[in-house]
């Protein structure tokens, strides 16, 4: 089944980058959503059925720990798993992330694999292997 | 900058640049002037990100020629260099910069006491030729296969002025 999926970076260069790196790992994505910042995300989460949220953490007006804490606010997206793909790789701003309920995390800079291992632990849904190794050290469960 | 923080710094570099842009790069430990180093370069592009975090304040940067930062941004999107706009190549050294720095500081920031801003691009007037040595303070100088690059990291006490 198709899933929907949010990318939220202020760089759009990045946010291309993650899709592209998603389409070409072969999961089934309905459809891609991207945002700016946590105000633009929140938006589209209000109108928009989402089932993964893909999130930067240092963004302009809203960062990628508030829009956690927004969604947890909220029981119609509290349930919805959240991917922190990041350079904010302290153990500080981890363990904040954990605490705000993030699922997942990938330090950038990340191999395209980091982020198929880290949606196929939350989506288990995938068509191809592309490298047909999972092993990585950039991404982490919490 | 100490021994210990052009290690990490050219870690960073290295890492940022292999994983995401496909770039091998190497430090050239000798010292130059900004200006001595860039100085058969026509264009320059440039990031800056301020660092404050307890009582220090700081900021990073990193000094790329307009011609790598067209085969980065190529590399990064997997597009062909003539398909690429200015947009997507500042896009690329201020996303570079940001890695490199979350890269560095994740090293020696270990707690996260340090918070890094928003990157933002310099402006051309600030990368002509007789201002560049503005930024020989902290720098590191990197050689790509057919080009150069620097970056460079200043940190003070958050009261000095």
């Amino acid at each position: 089944m198709a899933f929907n999926v949010l990318i939220v970076d202020d760089s759009s260069s990045m946010r291309a980058v993650i899709k592209k790196t998603i389409k070409v790992s072969g999961f089934n994505v309905g459809e891609y959503f991207e945002a700016g910042d946590g105000r633009e995300a929140l938006d589209i989460l209000s109108n928009k059925w989402v089932d993964l949220v893909l999130s930067d953490i240092n963004m302009p007006n809203m960062n990628g720990l508030e829009l956690i804490a927004e969604m947890k606010k909220n029981e119609l997206l509290s349930s919805i798993p959240v991917i922190m793909v990041t350079t904010e790789g302290s153990e500080k701003n981890i363990q904040e992330s954990i605490r705000l309920g993030a699922s997942k995390y990938i330090k950038k800079p990340f191999f395209p694999e980091d982020i198929k291992k880290a949606m196929h632990s939350l989506v288990g849904e995938e068509v191809c292997d592309v490298r047909g190794n999972d092993e990585s050290d950039a991404s982490g469960d919490f | 900058m100490s021994g210990e923080m052009m290690k990490v710094m050219h870690q960073a570099i290295s890492d940022v640049m292999n994983k995401m842009f496909f770039l091998p790069v190497q430090v050239n430990a000798k010292e130059f002037s900004m200006r001595e180093w860039f100085s058969t370069e026509l264009r320059l592009f440039g990031a800056t990100v301020s660092l404050t975090g307890g009582t220090l304040k700081g900021s990073s940067y990193l000094l790329i020629p307009a011609g790598v930062v067209k085969e980065m941004t190529a590399n990064f999107l997997g597009v062909a260099e003539k398909e690429i706009n200015v947009q997507q190549e500042g896009d690329t050294v201020k996303e570079a910069l940001n890695m490199v720095t979350g890269n560095m500081l994740s090293q020696f920031d270990k707690k996260g006491l340090l918070r890094i801003g928003i990157p933002q691009l310099i402006g051309e007037s600030d990368l002509s030729a007789g201002k560049l040595d503005q930024f020989n303070k902290g720098a590191i100088f990197i050689e790509t296969e057919h080009s150069r690059m620097a970056a460079g990291i200043v940190m003070n006490s958050a009261d000095k002025r």
